[in-house]
């Protein structure tokens, strides 16, 4: 008491890390490498670790897995996944364009570029990777679990951008980050 | 002395910045409440019937779906489909078996051996990356892959099925799981 007390006399009454009703935004910065982290290593693990997991003549090829989701995915992945799948030069097509993506957001989640355009970038594979593979998993309901946790947690991103310890909290001195599509004035950090 | 309350306890003023800007996080708060907890709840029920049901995971037991399988000529066309089970491994189809209502043994039988011998031409899958093969010990159905599979008939256990109008079908995993369908002739 006392000390929200001295605080408030010492003007510091609009610190937001004493409202119950807001969060400090470097609260977020750990979630924001682990979810960033979770795409740029899906990347790596295609291209730097395993790089059989793109090689379209190699059982490991990502086509196979794309393969297995199909069985129980739920509209409007499972036409999508059809067509990739049963076409392989769109399935290659498509891996790399999905990598670079998931590079990209992994990136840019990390250092905080453009927050909120990657949030939901992320958002969008991980609950769309959701929709498709979120059945699978052995040992657990795992699939469901990262889809959910991951897609959410990237949502969370595309609303609230990055705070200090970013990429865009020096841009801001530069930009106001808002495009205007149509009418809409789209906030892209 | 005033204390410190989190949130503005002054009556507001339509329109002014602050008003405006609270209204905005409410709503984002409600659009972000209402998509999370649609992709968590749904999907869970959905794929895991978590929710109401018996708990179920997919990814785990393999399952073959027989639908399609019909008797053409002298031949068994085998559909088979595997919708369930571990993306990892297996499953293994043993022993194909045909059976009639009259005779309590199999009219035709196709055993491992033969099975593995199955010519690729044979083999029609459906889908471009999980191919049915032929493996050492039988065939090998991936998750997600489906195929028709041509097995001929013997002439003898061709009449006894044409004699009995139907008959049906058993395929054997090497777990001891078996699937039946009642196959029509065509």
């Amino acid at each position: 008491m006392t000390t929200l007390l001295s605080y408030a006399q010492d003007g510091l009454r609009d610190d937001t890390s004493l409202s119950h009703d807001t969060v400090p935004m470097s609260y977020l910065w750990t979630l924001r490498f682990v979810i960033g982290f979770q795409f740029l290593t899906a990347f790596a693990r295609r291209y730097i670790n395993a790089p059989a997991k793109m090689n379209p003549s190699s059982p490991e090829y990502m086509g196979h897995k794309f393969s297995e989701f199909y069985p129980h995915a739920i509209w409007p992945v499972k036409p999508i996944l059809y067509v990739i799948i049963q076409n392989p030069g769109m399935t290659y097509g498509f891996l790399t364009f999905f990598s670079i993506i998931e590079l990209l957001v992994g990136l840019f989640l990390i250092t905080g570029t453009l927050t909120k355009l990657a949030g939901f970038g992320g958002a969008f594979l991980s609950l769309m990777i959701l929709l498709g593979s979120g059945w699978m998993g052995t040992s657990c309901v795992d699939e469901w679990q990262i889809g959910t946790v991951e897609g959410i947690a990237a949502m969370i991103f595309m609303f609230s951008g990055s705070g200090r310890w970013s990429v865009d909290h020096w841009l801001r001195r530069y930009w106001s980050g808002t495009i205007k599509l149509g009418r809409l004035h789209v906030s892209l950090m | 002395m005033t204390v410190y309350s989190p949130i503005q306890q002054e009556t507001p003023v339509t329109g002014s910045v602050d008003v405006r800007r609270h209204r905005r996080i409410r709503n984002h708060s409600l659009i972000m409440i209402v998509l999370g907890v649609f992709f968590t709840l749904f999907t869970y029920q959905y794929y895991h019937h978590g929710l109401w049901g018996k708990l179920n995971n997919y990814n785990k037991l393999p399952l073959l779906v027989l639908k399609g399988t019909t008797i053409k000529g002298n031949e068994l066309s085998l559909t088979m489909y595997r919708p369930n089970g571990p993306d990892t491994y297996g499953s293994f189809v043993e022993e194909v078996t045909l059976r009639v209502p009259s005779s309590s043994s199999p009219v035709e039988t196709w055993t491992p051996s033969q099975l593995s011998q199955v010519s690729p031409a044979n083999i029609k899958n459906a889908f471009k990356y999980q191919h049915i093969k032929t493996g050492p010990w039988g065939l090998v159905v991936p998750l997600a892959a489906k195929a028709t599979v041509n097995l001929p008939i013997s002439p003898a256990a061709m009449s006894a099925i044409q004699q009995a109008g139907m008959a049906q079908v058993t395929v054997d995993d090497v777990s001891g799981v078996a699937w039946t369908y009642g196959v029509s002739l065509k």
